[in-house]
């Protein structure tokens, strides 16, 4: 009986079933690490979208006295009785008899400027009454974060507008009317103003020139200074527009009062956005939902990047990938077709082919380093010297920007494309070459017409892989080109439209920078999740584009290997 | 009676004219090429020793001998393919039309268009059908649509394969069958005109109605072409060649009209190949 | 001829074919022999013994030919296959008419078996019977052996048989203007002599077939190529 176990035991190890199972295991397991992780990072970053109701919280301080709290519960934590006691430094008797087990609750309780801070925990059991009531609301400011309270009255320049149960219509009449304000200034100042001071800039820097040149004659001179007179005129009127638009926008405010009976008042200039979120239906939730996600994708951060939106990270990265393509394509298509079909094979060529795998692995700041040292300080010195001298000493090309940070990337990413380049062109049977040269093709025609559009779907593998790969590196980034907030972006109305010399923003930074460089760290993390949800999304589409492409290319050119 | 009688009794001759060859040649007998003396290395092995011979005009001629042989490389002398292998040295000379073909001064693309070559697989290009007629005929450059629709259509005529594309000439010439493909090939050869056609066992992937069909076209295309074939089918040689020559070890064992070659080899290494006593 | 093929199967089927040819041949040099004895000795047993074995030769032909038709259909055989299998259909219908001829000598040999036994004892067939015989025993030979100076000796000598029938001709009709009552006789000498010249006739296309088969040379009807094969 034992015998016959046995031997089955060895006849079921025999007949490579476990190994099916191990290798099951090991796909399973990949596959639940690899949604795990999206799965996280797509509840968190989704979730900070949803209004989430205002809870009134009675509770008692540890002198015994009746308090209220006001705002949204985030998070929940259970932790050892004896932990807390000893965090906190509390004598045993705060905790009733026999409670081994102490829940808190973490409340954002906003009104950072009235009230910091604007997170705290509360011990569960000091907890008296939760109640939701319908007319909290909750308040998104230009500054200080949300705030929490009970709107009393509005102020129409001074004088009192509304009050009570009005008031909520009265004000939300009025932020339209204010957002409609700030659109207006926002035009202004990114439209015209940025213009203008586009070409002041312009203006002055043709002036050094002229002087660099030494034909700084009186005519020319004069000519600058007329431009710059007309610009000047120009600026003083847009720039009194600006100033009547912003006091258009102080004009009204809101007195809101506290929790804690403080009342502050308002300008309705600094609210983004109000809401109840208690009095909301979900569909109405659902509605200011979308709202938050578009912002979030389209506005600029605000407060140090906790808040507002991301969309100049999200231009950024995209653009910065596109350049990066479009730079490391050409370059390592042609290194790899002199390498596979040019060169002489021999103990030369493998060198080179080892030697460019193994760039692959040099760690990615390594590249940055040399994106800085080389790139922006040698070249970018360089070239600042030969064409832009009437800009110094302020550097043009000279400090790290888009350029240099797509160039250190195609760098980084260019072994990439030349291995699956040239794997790509070892595929191809040698009949097919054999073929063209034998109509009388040369070899250039024959690579242009025939082997490169038979290989384009092995390079755009290689395109996709160096995408995936340049999309999610920070580190290098750092050095050559990524700020925290840049002042503009890279693409705008004046010549020539695409500025290769500014710096721009990164998700992959953003996220960095969030979530470890903030000073507000619980206000940031969801908005960590959320940009890295983001960030993903972005890869995925860029991936999916390339690989759709590649898919069709491959569809044409299937049965040419077989 | 008699009347039916003798309009019903059949006419006593052949219906159909008998298949035989003429026993003269049908061009003018003047070589086409002439290979004088030709030895190739690679590197150091010698894969062609001291071959001599003339290829006749417009007639077939096939190499036959055993793998290794050297009758792929002697074929591939003449469009100089050899030039894309590494380490190989030709010493002797190969004359197309009394003009050394291993001169410095000739154009290797050019003197690949005047002897097309058809390789052992298809190996059409992954464009449509129109288009891989049209590469020999674009890379000769510009010429008017007319001309090329024409000159497209006169190759696939050649070739025996318009009637079967003629509605799908926009269609991947992958989506052919394999006999097809090689005479889409044939057709893309043909198309620039050569003088000499280059087979390199052309049949040797290709079912046997395919490669009859191949071999019907090779009879047809002998009128204006100089025809090298290069088989290891020996009835292939034997049904479709004038000439054959037998290869063996790099050197010319025999080179003579295929009818004597296989009914009466003067030598007897090819008598024990062709027999199927090599061993 | 002598390295054998790849494929075993096709050596030992020639083999077969060959065999059965060589078989054929010995029965028909059998017939003659016995044909021309009946009719010497007037044995009309031997003639009628000679004329009931024509079945097997008749019969070794068909299954000639048929293995010959199934070897080239599945082989495709060239050169000196191509030629041995050409050699050996052509030469089994020669050697059938042989047999036939053979079988016609024994009808005579039957007729005159009645008779009286004359004088002469048959000396001028006697002479015309042997000179055959050994001529299409040579033929064999050669066709054994391959041997082309055997062959082109027979192709020669055919040309003494030719003379011997000539002489019997001449001399039976000299008998016969002579001695009517010779002419029945006479007639069936002549007729079985003709038959034997026919023989010698067929042994010449054996052999030129020899020459054939190694040569790859086609001597019939013409002295000039038969020089140059030789």
């Amino acid at each position: 009986m034992l015998h016959q176990n046995r031997s089955s035991l060895a006849a079921w190890f025999r007949s490579g079933e476990p190994w099916i199972w191990v290798n099951a295991a090991a796909v399973g397991i990949s596959i639940i690490a690899v949604t795990g992780v999206l799965m996280l990072i797509a509840v968190r970053g989704f979730a900070h979208f949803w209004p989430a109701s205002v809870a009134l919280i009675e509770y008692r301080d540890q002198f015994g006295q009746t308090r209220q709290a006001l705002g949204e519960i985030t998070d929940t934590e259970q932790l050892p009785a004896a932990q807390y006691l000893e965090s906190t430094g509390a004598s045993p008797d705060a905790l009733p008899s026999g409670q081994t087990v102490v829940e808190r609750w973490l409340i954002k309780t906003g009104n950072r400027r009235v009230a910091p801070p604007d997170f705290r925990w509360l011990v569960s059991h000091r907890v008296e009454s939760v109640s939701y009531p319908q007319d909290v609301v909750v308040l998104e400011r230009v500054e200080w974060g949300n705030a929490y309270g009970y709107l009393h009255s509005v102020y129409e320049a001074g004088s009192l507008s509304s009050e009570g149960a009005a008031a909520w219509e009265d004000l939300s009449r009025r932020l339209e009317r204010v957002e409609e304000l700030r659109e207006r200034i926002s035009t202004l100042e990114r439209g015209r103003l940025h213009d203008i001071n586009y070409q002041l800039d312009r203006l002055r820097l043709e002036r050094r020139a002229l002087a660099l040149r030494d034909a700084a004659t009186t005519d020319a001179l004069a000519q600058v200074a007329e431009a710059e007179t007309a610009l000047q005129a120009e600026y003083e009127v847009a720039e009194a527009e600006l100033r009547a638009l912003r006091v258009e926008l102080r004009r009204d405010a809101i007195r809101l009062d506290t929790v804690d009976g403080q009342a502050s008042e308002i300008s309705l200039a600094e609210i983004v956005r109000a809401w109840r979120p208690n009095a909301m239906s979900t569909l109405d939730k659902l509605g200011q939902y979308v709202q938050s996600f578009a912002m979030f994708l389209t506005e600029d951060p605000r407060e140090a990047n906790t808040e507002g939106g991301i969309f100049p990270a999200i231009f950024g990265t995209v653009l910065m990938v596109l350049l990066m393509s479009v730079l490391v394509t050409p370059f390592g298509v042609i290194a790899a077709v002199y390498l596979r079909e040019y060169a002489r094979q021999g103990a030369f060529v493998r060198l080179i082919r080892i030697a460019v795998n193994n760039l692959a692995g040099v760690p990615s700041i390594v590249y940055g380093v040399f994106g800085l040292g080389f790139f922006v300080y040698f070249l970018g010195g360089s070239l600042d010297a030969l064409f832009y001298p009437e800009a110094l000493p302020s550097p043009t090309f000279g400090t790290p920007g888009l350029m240099w940070a797509s160039l250190t990337l195609a760098l980084l990413t260019v072994p990439v494309v030349i291995v699956s380049t040239e794997e790509g062109l070892t595929r191809i049977p040698r009949s097919l070459r054999e073929g063209s040269l034998a109509l009388g093709a040369t070899k250039a025609e024959t690579l242009f017409k025939v082997v490169l559009p038979v290989a384009s779907p092995s390079i755009l593998t290689g395109v996709i892989l160096a995408v995936a790969r340049a999309a999610g590196e920070v580190a290098p980034l750092m050095l050559v080109g990524v700020v925290k907030l840049a002042p503009a972006l890279p693409v705008d109305g004046n010549f020539p439209y695409l500025h290769l010399e500014r710096k721009f923003m990164h998700l992959g930074f953003h996220i960095y920078d969030v979530g470890f460089q903030s000073p507000n760290v619980e206000a940031a993390r969801p908005l960590v999740y959320a940009t890295a949800l983001l960030l993903v999304i972005i890869i995925i589409f860029l991936n999916l584009t390339a690989i759709m492409l590649r898919n069709r290319l491959e569809n044409r050119y299937r049965g040419v290997e077989g | 009676m008699t009347e039916t009688n003798s309009a019903s009794r059949p006419e006593r001759r052949f219906t159909t004219t008998p298949a035989f060859r003429s026993p003269e040649p049908a061009g003018d007998g003047s070589p086409s090429i002439e290979v004088d003396r030709l030895c190739l290395f690679y590197g150091e092995a010698q894969a062609l020793r001291d071959v001599s011979l003339s290829i006749p005009r417009q007639q077939v001629t096939a190499f036959i001998g055993p793998s290794g042989c050297g009758k792929s490389t002697l074929l591939r002398c003449f469009n100089r393919m050899n030039d894309l292998i590494d380490h190989v040295r030709v010493t002797g000379t190969i004359s197309l039309e009394g003009q050394n073909i291993n001169a410095k001064e000739v154009d290797v693309a050019q003197l690949r268009r005047r002897v097309g070559m058809v390789f052992q697989r298809p190996n059409p290009f992954p464009k449509t059908i129109y288009e891989n007629v049209a590469y020999g005929l674009r890379l000769e450059g510009k010429m008017p649509r007319s001309e090329m629709d024409e000159r497209v259509e006169w190759a696939l005529k050649s070739a025996a394969l318009w009637d079967e594309v003629k509605d799908r000439l926009k269609e991947s010439a992958l989506g052919l069958s394999g006999g097809q493909q090689q005479r889409l090939v044939i057709a893309r050869a043909v198309a620039i005109q050569p003088s000499v056609l280059l087979l390199d066992e052309p049949a040797s992937a290709l079912d046997p109605i395919s490669t009859l069909k191949i071999e019907e076209l090779i009879h047809q295309l002998k009128s204006d072409y100089t025809i090298v074939i290069v088989t290891h089918n020996m009835q292939q040689a034997a049904r479709v060649s004038d000439y054959t020559a037998f290869l063996y070890l790099g050197e010319l064992i025999e080179f003579d009209r295929t009818d004597d070659v296989f009914t009466n080899p003067k030598q007897k290494k090819t008598e024990d190949y062709i027999t199927g006593r090599y061993g | 001829m002598n390295t054998p093929h790849i494929s075993e199967q096709f050596d030992a089927e020639l083999d077969a074919v060959r065999g059965l040819l060589m078989e054929m041949g010995g029965l028909v040099e059998q017939q003659l022999h016995d044909a021309a004895q009946a009719l010497i000795s007037q044995d009309d047993e031997l003639a009628g013994k000679v004329r009931s074995s024509d079945a097997r030769v008749n019969q070794l032909e068909i299954d000639i030919d048929e293995q010959c038709i199934h070897i080239i259909a599945r082989r495709q055989p060239a050169a000196s296959d191509l030629r041995t299998l050409i050699t050996v259909m052509k030469a089994s219908t020669d050697l059938e008419r042989i047999g036939d001829e053979a079988g016609r000598v024994a009808k005579m040999a039957q007729a005159v078996s009645g008779m009286e036994y004359p004088a002469d004892q048959y000396n001028d067939f006697r002479h015309i019977a042997s000179l055959t015989e050994e001529i299409l025993t040579r033929s064999l030979d050669a066709f054994a052996r391959l041997d082309v100076d055997g062959a082109l000796q027979v192709i020669e000598s055919d040309e003494a048989i030719d003379q011997a029938y000539n002489a019997i001709v001449r001399e039976r009709g000299t008998t016969m203007r002579k001695d009517a009552s010779g002419i029945d006789r006479a007639m069936n000498v002549i007729w079985a002599a003709r038959a034997l010249e026919r023989i010698g006739d067929h042994a010449k296309n054996l052999s030129e077939y020899v020459v054939f088969l190694v040569k790859g040379k086609d001597v019939r009807h013409s002295e000039k190529r038969r020089a140059s094969a030789s």
